[in-house]
């Protein structure tokens, strides 16, 4: 009776051993929900040149970066070497955006709205630290500190980048020069980089903008040390014509 | 190496055993190292590339800066103060920045974590088969969570807390246990207070888990007192050097009460958020279900139900229940050959009474197990915000200590349900049973 009793128990506690396990195992894999950003980031921050004529003290501006995540300026200055002034989010800069009334074109006019340079200046101090927390460490070269300075910006140019997964398998990134420095960021369509990092190597399929479809600047994808596929698309040549960043969307061909 | 085995109360001949409890821990932390950065994780591992952008290098002065910079702003918004886990995260994160290495490291903290515990569950019942028991039922309870899961994120703060209130305990027994000198009595009592305020200054469950040094401290005046002098559990706790060492242990309570509740909390910017606190009938229903979601197989359970992810076991889950299923087979099966003999130095010294070995073979790990299991409960009863949002399936950190609580329930059942009557063998006597 105890040996009968005895085995019961003991499968009784391995049935349940086995569904913990299983369940243990599939919230596991849940966490690997943000990888493909990630390695996308650091894919296209550490293998492709679309940062090359970027400069300390620039300001990047974008919808989709996180400073919870890796899309923050730490993490761009340790994958580039390229100090930014910050990555700032356009509704952080422009916290207006959120509520304003939506124009005949679906976009909140930005005609009154102040530029990027002075908007940049005014947000910047909310990343003061209070010098006299204990530890009264002296940090020295606070980078902050520094872009408060007089004229520490006057020859900061003003990009946008976003990073987003189109589908679960395939990341884009848009990079590019905004035309007015100190304007609401505006940007010249053909002048800009497009990547895309996928985990397969057949390309998923092609991109579009403005009703206009990219190709892709070379037939083979290269591959990342993360072993992600990297592509780098060209537009057509008749998308040579300025657009307020916020319209532009991606779509496929 | 020697001392952690025998911690299980086995030594190298009990080879099999010891592989399979081995095998079955590694397995289970296959599925830490599976994981990815979570919940606070992710934003507490971007402060060395922040202090590269802002100061230009990581030194450990700026990381402390860092840390420090953020328990000032939580203890003077807040009134919350615990320093050392935005020191310890800080600087895990700087120096593990690879998720591999850090997940490895979270591997080892575990492993830690679990050999203290089961360390601390010997010294209450010094049986290895119960300490085998208690590890079974944590292979049952430990389940990852969705929301706020200690067992792989949250820089481990919980298991943290752990360590150090489970040191603490054992520094505070073995004062008990220290009768040849008083210099050294007081070192271990210094030590146990130290590392229990320093759990305190991790995180603030730590607070409610001082009953267990509490429990240690207790038991260890009762086996030292049933040892050497024969004295009655009465008798025990009224000894004056039990009584000091209890005084610096609640001294050292209040202090860290006094220090947040009289002082930091009156001085907050902005108490808000899930630290009003309060209490209502609805706290009720927040410990019931904070103890109910710790029942193993619920939360697979409910998945499934909901249709948020099958119950596909893998290969590897496939081997971890036979191991589990053989572990306990052998449990049984060693136990019905030896007749329940014991390998306590405690108990099978001078002849106890058969009732009172029986009243204190559970209760000192009973009331661990409970007290385990209930208080982080407690916690989330006095906040006002968990009132409504509390469930089942919605939890927070403190439940890694709950599963804790109810793994040593689980392993007293075991103990008792598939074992007969514990056998003492006394000097010069044949074996009696209890």
């Amino acid at each position: 009776m105890r040996e009968l009793r005895n085995s019961f128990v003991s499968w009784v506690v391995g049935i349940i051993g086995l569904f913990v396990f299983t369940h243990n195992s599939n919230v596991a894999l849940d966490t690997k929900f943000r990888d493909l950003n990630y390695l996308a980031w650091e894919a296209v921050t550490r293998e492709t040149d679309q940062f090359k004529q970027v400069k300390d003290r620039d300001i990047i501006i974008s919808t989709t970066s996180n400073d919870a995540y890796e899309f923050n300026a730490g993490r761009f200055f340790y994958n580039t070497g390229k100090r930014l002034a910050y990555i700032f989010r356009i509704d952080i800069l422009w916290p207006e955006l959120n509520t304003c009334q939506e124009s005949l074109d679906g976009v909140c006019s930005s005609t009154y709205l102040e530029g990027s340079i002075d908007r940049a200046k005014k947000t910047i101090p909310n990343l003061n630290r209070d010098k006299n927390n204990w530890p009264r460490v002296t940090l020295d070269g606070d980078w902050v500190d520094q872009m408060q300075e007089v004229n520490a910006l006057d020859n900061s140019e003003v990009w946008v980048l976003d990073l987003f997964l189109m589908t679960p398998n395939t990341a884009v990134s848009y990079f590019s020069r905004t035309t007015d420095r100190n304007g609401f960021p505006t940007v010249k369509l053909n002048s800009s980089q497009v990547f895309t990092v996928s985990k397969s190597k057949d390309n998923e399929f092609n991109l579009k903008v403005f009703d206009e479809c990219l190709v892709p600047r070379n037939q083979q994808a290269t591959r990342s040390s993360n072993g992600l596929w990297i592509r780098e698309w060209e537009f057509p040549k008749n998308t040579d014509f300025t657009v307020d960043y916020r319209s532009v969307f991606f779509g496929s061909c | 190496m020697i001392n952690s085995l025998k911690i299980l109360g086995t030594n190298l001949f009990s080879a099999r055993r010891l592989l399979l409890l081995s095998l079955l821990w590694v397995l289970s932390l296959t599925n830490i190292l599976k994981t990815s950065w979570a919940g606070d994780d992710w934003p507490v591992s971007q402060t060395p590339y922040w202090l590269q952008w802002r100061l230009g290098d990581i030194k450990p002065r700026y990381v402390l800066h860092e840390a420090l910079y953020w328990n000032n702003q939580w203890m003077m918004g807040q009134g919350r103060f615990y320093p050392l886990t935005w020191i310890e995260s800080r600087f895990l994160v700087s120096y593990f920045r690879d998720l591999v290495t850090y997940k490895m490291f979270s591997a080892l903290i575990l492993t830690l974590m679990l050999i203290l515990f089961l360390n601390v569950v010997r010294k209450l019942l010094p049986d290895s088969k119960f300490v085998v028991a208690v590890f079974i039922g944590f292979c049952l309870t430990m389940q990852f969570r969705r929301s706020f899961d200690p067992h792989f994120a949250f820089l481990l703060m919980v298991p943290s807390i752990l360590i150090k209130i489970f040191i603490a305990s054992i520094f505070f027994y073995k004062s008990a246990d220290e009768t040849k000198s008083l210099a050294r009595r007081v070192v271990y009592v210094t030590l146990g207070a130290t590392f229990m305020f320093s759990a305190f200054i991790t995180y603030e469950y730590a607070f409610v888990l001082v009953l267990i040094p509490a429990i240690l401290l207790i038991q260890g005046y009762v086996d030292s007192g049933r040892q050497s002098n024969m004295l009655s559990f009465k008798q025990t706790i009224f000894r004056k050097d039990f009584l000091l060492t209890l005084m610096v242990l609640l001294f050292v309570w209040l202090g860290y009460a006094a220090l947040v509740f009289l002082y930091l909390r009156p001085k907050a910017l902005d108490i808000s958020g899930a630290y009003v606190l309060g209490f209502s009938t609805y706290s009720f229903a927040v410990i019931a279900e904070q103890i109910l979601a710790t029942i193993p197989l619920l939360q697979p359970v409910i998945n499934v139900v909901k249709g948020s992810s099958p119950l596909e076991p893998s290969y590897l889950a496939v081997i971890f229940a036979l191991l589990l299923f053989l572990l306990t087979r052998l449990l049984m099966h060693e136990d019905s050959k030896t007749n329940g003999y014991t390998n306590s130095r405690k108990l099978d010294k001078p002849r106890i009474s058969r009732i009172k070995a029986i009243n204190l073979n559970y209760l000192a790990p009973g009331s661990l197990g409970t007290a385990m299991l209930i208080t982080p409960a407690l916690i989330l009863a006095f906040q006002t915000t968990w009132w409504e949002q509390s469930s089942i399936t919605n939890t927070y950190l403190g439940v890694l200590i709950q599963e804790m609580g109810l793994a040593v329930l689980i392993g007293i059942l075991l103990r008792k349900l598939i074992n007969p009557p514990i056998s003492v063998r006394a000097k010069g006597k044949s074996k009696e049973k209890l």
